[in-house]
């Protein structure tokens, strides 16, 4: 699918750019696999109609222009798949509800409800504990933190530097499954 | 060429000391230099403080076949006799008008030079094909404008020009001010003009668009026109502002979302 076909996600571009308050493409992620965002793309699920995929990018690229998905947020949820979710449930309500104060399409989409927390750290907060969350929609998509936390400066293209002749180890560059560690 | 007098009191709204400055500036006789995006709002300043001032405006649009005789003048054949005809800025020098220069970087460099003796303490246009050197009546004024993100290496303004001028900034109003203006010159509600407002904030806010022009005040304007003569908001955005800002199938349709999001329900 290219840009120039009407049906491309590409269409959604500015509007991600807008959410996020910085530059986000938009582009259809493999068959089968649930939307997300690394940061510079929102991938959208394949095969579903422009509603869906609008909703889909609504919602994560609200997270990012709220920073919902920084660093250390996204650190806190790696190899924690049960808190990502129900951290995405909470603080993807909290964010479309404070969006939809401005954009009237999220007034439209948001579910419905008020939000419980107030800030993403109340989120991460409420996730960690044992108290009882709502699941997110479907349409949310998923949090990937090693999509996230892979996107950074150091993404493959970025300028060479004299940290790279250094042998580091990070435990946030150790690979890891594409579900970001479902077993839990 | 076009050339056009204010005679009625133009709608203006202050967001800054500009007021103040093109008063003082007026006072004095200095020239002034309008910087700002396109359709922001800098003809109608000028507009508005000409008739504030209660001078005649005389207004020259720059582009790249402007020539210091189209703004000096020429002889003409009239009935088999050659008689000269003042251009614009010398009719301005004559009168005691505000002679404004819009776009002036459009015009070539060598057809500004004309303006420098008329912007710096001699106030005279020396106007060679009649032999004479004209002393600008009082009240005359000089006002150049142009927008910044034409900028070039080929279109710019002279150092030696543009340091003639008191500079006055103009963007876009904050979206109180610009809601008013365009309620008012689109003749619609101010809930509509703050819809069309937010839409024209969000076109700018968004970074790394393709586009070459984010949606000026004027085009908003435009937007709310069509809407005060029944067309929906959304056709009205669709039509002055989308498909006005760009000729991209994609820009287009990647603007359309965004302006649908930020839009009203239907």
């Amino acid at each position: 699918m290219t840009a120039s076909d009407p049906k491309s996600p590409d269409r959604f571009r500015l509007l991600a750019t807008f959410l996020a308050g910085r530059a986000v493409s938009v582009t259809e992620a493999p068959a089968g696999e649930a939307a997300y965002t690394d940061g510079r793309f929102v991938f959208v699920s394949a095969g579903r109609s422009e509603s869906e995929q609008r909703r889909e990018v609504l919602v994560q690229a609200a997270l990012l222009g709220a920073g919902s998905l920084d660093r250390p947020s996204v650190r806190a949820l790696r190899g924690r798949p049960k808190v990502a979710r129900r951290y995405l449930a909470l603080e993807g309500r909290r964010v479309l509800a404070d969006v939809a104060t401005r954009i009237p399409l999220a007034a439209e989409l948001r579910p419905a409800g008020d939000p419980i927390t107030s800030t993403a750290d109340e989120s991460l907060e409420v996730a960690r504990g044992r108290s009882s969350a709502p699941d997110p929609p479907e349409w949310f998509g998923v949090i990937r933190p090693s999509r996230l936390l892979g996107a950074s400066v150091d993404a493959p293209g970025a300028r060479a530097s004299n940290r790279d002749t250094r042998l580091n180890f990070d435990p946030t560059d150790v690979p890891e499954a594409q579900d970001d560690g479902d077993a839990e | 060429m076009p050339i056009r007098t204010a005679v009625e009191a133009p709608f203006y709204r202050s967001v800054s000391n500009e007021v103040e400055v093109f008063r003082a500036a007026a006072r004095r006789g200095l020239p002034v230099l309008l910087k700002g995006p396109t359709g922001c709002g800098k003809t109608r300043f000028v507009e508005a403080m000409a008739h504030e001032l209660g001078r005649d405006l005389i207004t020259v649009g720059g582009h790249e076949d402007l020539t210091s005789a189209d703004l000096v003048g020429r002889f003409l054949l009239k009935g088999g006799e050659t008689v000269w005809v003042d251009g614009p800025l010398t009719r301005a020098v004559r009168e005691g008008a505000i002679c404004y220069l819009d776009e002036v970087v459009e015009a070539r460099q060598d057809t500004t030079v004309v303006i420098h003796p008329l912007a710096d303490h001699r106030r005279e246009l020396p106007v060679d094909r009649l032999g004479v050197t004209l002393q600008a009546a009082p009240g005359f004024q000089l006002v150049i404008s142009y927008n910044p993100g034409y900028q070039s290496v080929l279109k710019n303004i002279k150092e030696s020009t543009r340091q003639r001028f008191v500079a006055i900034e103009l963007d876009f109003p904050p979206a109180d001010v610009e809601a008013e203006v365009v309620a008012h010159e689109a003749g619609v509600d101010l809930a509509t003009a703050l819809a069309l407002v937010k839409v024209g904030d969000a076109i700018r806010k968004v970074n790394g668009t393709p586009l070459r022009e984010v949606a000026s005040t004027r085009l908003l304007i435009l937007a709310g026109g069509l809407a005060a003569e029944g067309l929906s908001l959304r056709s009205a955005v669709q039509s002055a502002i989308v498909q006005a800002l760009s000729d991209d199938a994609d820009t287009i349709r990647a603007l359309g979302e965004l302006v649908d999001a930020v839009l009203p329900r239907p």
